[in-house]
């Protein structure tokens, strides 16, 4: 072999092996950070889409169920809201009762955002029906009022005197 | 001396070394605007996770204020059914408790507790309590315990106090 040829392959490995480094540099520098990067980022994209649409899916589920349970509870929900009105509370005692009297305890409120306003009664009626006409007549008030143990009833030379306590709910913060 | 053809101009590179120089540049272009490319859609795609992760976080704002609602709207449903419903037993068991007292027996006072209940009355004999008023009280309470005492007037006055324990309680309630 000539020096000249043997000169050419020399040339030509050298090349060959420049190509090959400088190839694998670029590989290894810009192509293969940057595709791992792509697919990381397309995989967060596609499961961020993937959120996104179950997200909007359980809003549109969540609002179908939040305005059928006010449609269905509109009633209660209003009972809740109404701030309690004691001289209403009063006149409606009276259709039963006769020598009202209403004594306010305390007022209590719970972590989600109910208070409570405790009063004893003290009221006389005629007959127990009055009482039982008395705690039918409650459903149709403004307010969520509940009878609390212990109940007294003591009979007096014309009526019987009955103490009792109650307990009215109102809701602090209304749903929007 | 002198020569009578010109001197060639003599090449940097040969032919070769240029063909493969170009090759190596080319390629190398090739490869960063390759990885230029692929840099370029992966910001577009950090772009796109930004405003997706904005948007899902305000998603996710709703979702919860959405659930907040719906437990309240739930809690005031099932606690105004509780309340309607506590009334209403607790009617119904004064009306039973005064169902049970038969005409001999009046009552003076009672007192209703949750677990207990205390009768005081007269009654013309201690039989018509211990017939007519005891047993029903004793299937409904666990313990039950009477006082009687004389007025003067021929009357017999009475003191029960009956209590419930509570597994007779749940059972009650099953």
């Amino acid at each position: 072999m000539s020096l000249v040829e043997n000169t050419k392959t020399l040339k030509f490995a050298i090349f060959i092996m420049s190509f090959l480094l400088i190839v694998m540099l670029f590989v290894f520098i810009f192509v293969i950070p940057g595709i791992k990067e792509y697919k990381t980022k397309k995989a967060e994209y596609i499961s961020l889409q993937k959120n996104k649409l179950s997200l909007e899916e359980q809003k549109k589920e969540l609002e179908k169920k939040l305005s059928f349970l006010k449609k269905e509870n509109v009633d209660a929900i209003k009972s809740f809201s109404n701030d309690f009105n004691q001289s209403e509370f009063l006149l409606f005692s009276k259709k039963f009762f006769e020598n009202i009297k209403l004594t306010h305890i305390k007022n209590q409120k719970t972590e989600n955002g109910l208070e409570i306003y405790k009063f004893t009664a003290d009221f006389n009626a005629k007959t127990p029906i009055r009482f039982y006409n008395f705690i039918d007549g409650l459903k149709n008030l403004k307010s969520v009022v509940k009878i609390n143990f212990p109940i007294k009833l003591t009979s007096e030379e014309k009526s019987i005197k009955l103490v009792f306590n109650m307990s009215v709910y109102r809701l602090k913060h209304k749903s929007k | 001396m002198r020569s009578f053809i010109k001197p060639r101009k003599k090449k940097l590179f040969d032919d070769m070394t240029t063909m493969w120089l170009a090759f190596i540049v080319l390629v190398s272009i090739a490869l960063m605007v390759f990885g230029g490319v692929i840099y370029y859609k992966s910001s577009f795609y950090i772009k796109m996770i930004d405003s997706l992760k904005e948007n899902n976080a305000k998603k996710t704002y709703i979702v919860n204020h959405l659930k907040d609602n719906i437990s309240l709207i739930q809690m005031q449903a099932s606690l105004d059914k509780d309340v309607k419903e506590t009334n209403r037993i607790l009617k119904q068991s004064m009306k039973n408790l005064f169902d049970l007292i038969p005409d001999q027996i009046t009552l003076t006072k009672v007192v209703m507790q949750k677990k207990s209940l205390l009768l005081c009355g007269y009654t013309n004999s201690i039989d018509s309590y211990t017939l007519l008023l005891e047993p029903p009280l004793k299937s409904i309470f666990t313990k039950s315990i009477v006082k009687f005492s004389q007025d003067g007037k021929g009357h017999t006055l009475f003191e029960s106090f009956n209590t419930m324990d509570v597994l007779k309680d749940q059972n009650v309630s099953r």
